[in-house]
């Protein structure tokens, strides 16, 4: 590793690899003094510290801007995890050759162009009857689902009805001869959007006009119930005159149904173009209206700006920008300076002039004309949060006109509004996490000052009372004060306020608490647990603690009566401890919380702080006690309206303590609680439905298979919506539906739901994948129990291939295969043939030494014995007993 | 089920703390499950690993655990043992891959722009597990942490929790340690002498 004598400066990266790799320790303990300064002061750092040590510097110092890179980030699910995997895939189809030939009707006369779903064709109908110019679209086999098919017609139809001028007409469709799906499109001659209004000049009017008529034509087509889903300029065609025409509309739909994909997390996003598609369809959520609002928002941003959203933001993809909280920058901050050395710069291989000229504009005209109308439009358009947007494509397009019409647009009025909510709810996608306990920042002190008025004895107290209700809207006032200051004092124009990132606003928030409200204790308790809570929100429990225990210091030391704060103060520090899992610390504080209370006559607070005092003991297995305090604090009936989630969290946890001991009936009357709350109200529906499942489960232990039965349906059918009928969650209800049809004495409807799962775990999941084999078996097993080995024949003989196919001969599920199909040999009369599947069975499963500790496999080699005894063949499951240890 | 979960969580307390013995007995309870996953479901996916991998690594989670355990509390060692089964998986594969091409005679016609980007890929991967065995050697956590949010998606606080560490340790040191790893590869891309 010597370095050339003659080039000090050049050396090469394989040699400062190698002072890096043998010098760790000490490039490590300088590249992390580096990483806790600023970057400016490096360079002055170094020369003076480790002047004498260049190879030292030079390694750290590369280090240090390979950390701050914005390069490709090595995070979690890097491509590279991707392509070694990529191999795995289903190969690459070959490009059909139909030219010259027919499709349907058609005759196919020339190639338009390939893409990821398929090719496309131009064709003419010559039949008789009239002539058509169309265009093709076959789809690849590998891209369309098992049952594009089955709904094909139906989607058709909804597609055909879509009849407005701008929108390409579907015209027909089925199914080639080699197996491919096609549909057939009216052919419209133009040019993409883009491209169009770049070559004609046109100014920003122009170019809003233009996204108008695009509005228009998606406006109709959601009035029909239709969604786009994949809107993008190479979707949108300008016509010589000027007309819009949209392609593929709803086709991402037809060829990519929900319920056709694994749930709605993997298949859903395979044909988004990730540029164009809304945050929730880069999560898997479902499409709605929202979803095309937000792709046209983006249309219209790189129309105006020459760029997409988030292009020049920070490090990450535009769905971790998004999961950040990030704002994409605003569009009269993204239209790019001018590139004085004339070079390319910005988007790829476009030069920062060629944005003018074609806007025949200048850099300066461009942001004033964007600032303020604009910028407030798109980045309503392009909020993260579907319900932020424009609630429906109209109101989009409304602002839009009165912008050109001069008049005020509504996405300006609620800007600042937003900014404050924002603040708030920015980190609503990962608060899941961190429990729902937490209140929302401006309004905790206010909410604070409500429940304040719910004292017991209020006669005694009135007066006590009200003069803490005043100081409490005093609280929520300075803390409100204290937000708005927060957003205002660094940001001298409004957009400062959007690029912040909540984290440092946070800071800022500490810093200030301790600057500014010197004297004030109970605001800057207030307001440190806030923070807190916010911090919890974010996942940075470990930042969290110290402020909430300075909150509970705080008021304390502050104040004579500080029981009545104390108690709320005290429950928020338990809150943060059981999220971090410290029990221990989270019981003694809900403890300290439960005296406070009781010394302050806080219902409310009492409430709270025993039910966080009955989770805490819960999670330290400690039923006997926690059922106690659980049942307390909910007895004390003291919650506020938008309590109600956490009442039915305390209730459930309740419930799953009193179901343990064995009290069936005390369970089902507190999930019955549950499921009547959470139906009457608008929540969420996956809590909804896990609630129905907890009912049905208690159901089913007390008999009640009827009940049960239509609780799993109901439970079955919102689960469906959410993630598909063959998500592992959906399948686990249907397998309990099954078990409690089978125990109520429906054994066909058992095994029609059966069946059914067979079904959709066929089109769901890869073929011979081990779900659509585990439930082969369950089938097979019912059949048998049912007398009617003959049936269960097949359906354990497909499973037993799959098993060898997919897991190899060895594998202890084949040979758990291979013993039912053993069963049900034996059961028709083909004894020879039991015989030899059980040796094989046996052999397998006795190498297998695990066995016992593998619940997954010993408990469906349990299921087996039972059943061989059940059908009289006592002395043949011996030996399979004898694997479990009996 | 739940003797099993419980035995499972023992596993991965022993293995976290230093057992490898655990590791090997853990890795049979899933590891063709997690190999088949990947090779079968990532294929079809295609498309942000992230959330591919959290949803087949909890699939595999929930098969061993049960639907209702989801309060189980070994859930942050499991994610990282299935991120360490995931490294092995990768490497596996990476160096499977660099054998058949040095075999010279593979017959593999589609040589389209996809295939130079695995080769690529492949040896970028084989490059960060050089860099992690060397991380090893000098910084045991580091190496860990590298495993857990590069392999297994993780986020920093299930880090955290996992490797009985503090958000800000991992923070910090994954900061340092996506440096080496970046640099590892630059080193990859110079040319041979």
């Amino acid at each position: 590793m010597s370095t050339d004598p003659d080039r000090p400066d050049t050396r090469d990266r394989p040699a400062q690899d190698a002072v890096v790799w043998e010098r760790w320790a000490e490039v490590d303990a300088l590249l992390e003094q580096l990483l806790d300064m600023p970057e400016a002061r490096w360079e002055t750092y170094l020369a003076g510290a480790h002047r004498e040590d260049p190879d030292l510097v030079a390694a750290a110092l590369a280090l240090a801007r390979e950390s701050i890179d914005t390069g490709p980030d090595l995070g979690p699910g890097d491509r590279i995890v991707d392509a070694a995997l990529r191999e795995a895939g289903p190969e690459d189809e070959e490009e059909p050759d139909p030219i010259g030939g027919r499709v349907g009707a058609y005759r196919i006369v020339s190639e338009l162009g390939a893409g990821g779903m398929g090719w496309v064709f131009a064709a003419e109908r010559d039949d008789e009857t009239f002539e058509r110019q169309v265009a093709i679209k076959i789809i690849k086999r590998s891209v369309a689902s098992r049952d594009v098919l089955a709904r094909f017609a139906l989607e058709r139809q909804i597609l055909a009805s879509l009849d407005h001028v701008a929108i390409a007409q579907l015209l027909d469709g089925g199914v080639t001869r080699d197996g491919r799906p096609y549909l057939v499109m009216e052919r419209v001659e133009g040019e993409r959007i883009d491209r169009w209004a770049d070559r004609h000049r046109l100014g920003v009017d122009a170019r809003l006009r233009l996204v108008l008529q695009v509005m228009e034509a998606v406006e109709h087509a959601h009035r029909h119930m239709v969604i786009h889903r994949d809107l993008k300029p190479s979707n949108i065609l300008v016509r010589e005159d000027g007309t819009v025409k949209l392609l593929d509309f709803g086709i991402a739909k037809l060829i990519d149904h929900p319920t056709a994909g694994a749930g709605t997390t993997r298949t859903g996003r395979r044909f988004l173009t990730p540029e164009y598609a809304a945050p929730e369809q880069l999560l898997g959520e479902p499409a709605s209206a929202q979803t095309d609002i937000y792709s046209v928002g983006i249309l219209l941003y790189e129309l105006l700006t020459g760029s997409r959203p988030y292009e020049g933001g920070a490090q990450g993809s535009v769905l971790e920008q998004v999961v950040r909280g990030e704002q994409p920058t605003a569009p009269s901050a993204a239209v790019p300076p001018v590139d004085t050395r004339g070079g390319p710069a910005g988007q790829a291989g476009v030069g920062q002039d060629a944005v003018y000229s074609a806007r025949s504009t200048t850099p300066e005209a461009l942001r004033r004309r964007l600032r303020g109308d604009i910028d407030a439009v798109l980045m309503r358009s392009l909020r993260a949060r579907p319900s932020e947007r424009y609630s429906t494509m109209a109101a989009f397009r409304d602002d839009v006109e009165r912008h050109l019409a001069g008049h005020a647009v509504h996405a300006r009025g609620d800007a600042r509004a937003y900014r404050i909510r924002k603040f708030v709810g920015r980190h609503r996608w990962s608060v899941a996490a961190a429990s729902g306990a937490l209140l929302l920042l401006s309004g905790s002190a206010l909410g604070l000052a409500l429940q304040r008025g719910r004292l017991i004895e209020q006669t005694e107290i009135a007066q006590a009372a009200t003069a803490e209700a005043e100081r409490e809207a005093e609280t929520a006032r300075a803390t409100t004060d204290f937000l708005v200051g927060l957003f205002e004092a660094n940001a001298p124009t409004e957009r400062l306020g959007d690029t912040l990132t909540a984290r440092a606003l946070l800071d800022r928030g500490i810093a200030r608490v301790d600057e500014q409200l010197e004297g004030q204790p109970e605001v800057r308790a207030e307001l440190l647990r806030s923070l807190g809570r916010v911090h919890m929100s974010m996942g940075l429990q470990e930042e969290a603690l110290p402020l909430l225990e300075r909150a509970v210091a705080l008021v304390r030391d502050s104040t004579d009566d500080a029981a009545p704060i104390l108690a709320s103060m005290l429950s928020s520090l338990g809150a943060a401890l059981d999220v971090y899992r410290d029990y221990d610390r989270a019981e003694s504080a809900y403890r300290e919380a439960v005296v406070a209370a009781l010394e302050a006559r806080d219902t409310t607070a009492l409430a709270w702080a025993r039910i966080g005092l009955g989770s805490a003991l819960s999670r330290q297995e400690r039923p006997d006690e926690a059922e106690v305090e659980l049942r307390a604090g909910l007895a004390l009936r003291a919650f506020e309206p938008g309590d109600e989630e956490q009442v039915w969290r305390a209730q459930r946890v309740l419930s799953s303590i009193v179901r343990r001991q064995g009290d069936l009936e005390g369970a089902d009357s507190l999930l019955l609680a549950v499921v009547e709350g959470r139906r009457s109200s608008p929540g969420e529906l996956l809590s909804y439905t896990r609630s129905l499942n907890d009912l049905a489960v208690v159901r089913r232990l007390r008999g009640q298979y009827p009940s049960a039965e239509a609780l799993y349906e109901e439970a079955i059918d919102s689960a469906t919506t959410i993630f598909g009928p063959a998500h592992p969650e959906t399948l686990q209800y249907r397998a309990n539906l099954i078990t409690t049809l089978a125990q109520g004495g429906n054994v066909e409807g058992s095994l029609r739901e059966q069946r059914a799962v067979i079904e959709d775990s066929r089109s769901m999941w890869p073929d011979g994948h081990w779900r659509t084999a585990r439930s082969l078996m369950a089938l097979g097993g019912a059949l048998i129990r049912s007398g009617r080995p003959d049936e269960a024949v097949p359906a354990l003989s497909e499973a037993v291939d799959m098993g060898i196919e997919q897991m190899g001969m060895r594998h202890s599920w084949t040979n758990v295969y291979r013993a039912w199909l053993g069963v049900a040999a034996a059961l028709t009369d083909r004894s020879e043939q039991a015989e030899q599947f059980w040796t094989w069975s046996l052999e397998g499963l006795e190498a297998y030494e695990a066995l016992q500790d593998d619940a997954s496999v010993a408990s469906m080699v349990e299921v087996l014995v039972a059943t061989m005894r059940e059908q009289g063949l006592e002395s043949e499951a011996v030996p399979f007993a004898r694997l479990l240890g009996d | 089920m739940s003797a099993n979960t419980r035995e499972i969580t023992q596993l991965l307390e022993d293995w976290s703390d230093g057992d490898d013995k655990s590791f090997d007995r853990l890795i049979e309870l899933v590891y063709d499950d997690l190999r088949r996953i990947a090779h079968r479901q990532l294929g079809v996916g295609r498309r942000d690993t992230v959330l591919d991998t959290t949803v087949l690594v909890h699939e595999a989670y929930v098969k061993l655990a049960g639907v209702d355990e989801a309060e189980w509390s070994g859930r942050a060692q499991f994610f990282a043992f299935c991120a360490q089964a995931m490294r092995r998986i990768l490497i596996d594969f990476a160096r499977r891959r660099q054998a058949e091409k040095r075999g010279g005679d593979r017959v593999r016609v589609p040589l389209g722009p996809d295939s130079a980007a695995i080769d690529t890929d492949v040896a970028e991967l084989l490059a960060i597990e050089d860099a992690v065995r060397r991380l090893e050697a000098r910084n045991e956590r580091m190496a860990k942490i590298v495993v857990c949010r590069f392999y297994g998606g993780m986020s920093v606080p299930d880090t955290a929790e996992a490797l009985g560490t503090s958000v800000r340790t991992v923070e910090r040191e994954w900061t340092r340690a996506r440096a080496y790893l970046r640099q590892a590869l630059r080193a990859d891309e110079a040319p041979e002498g």
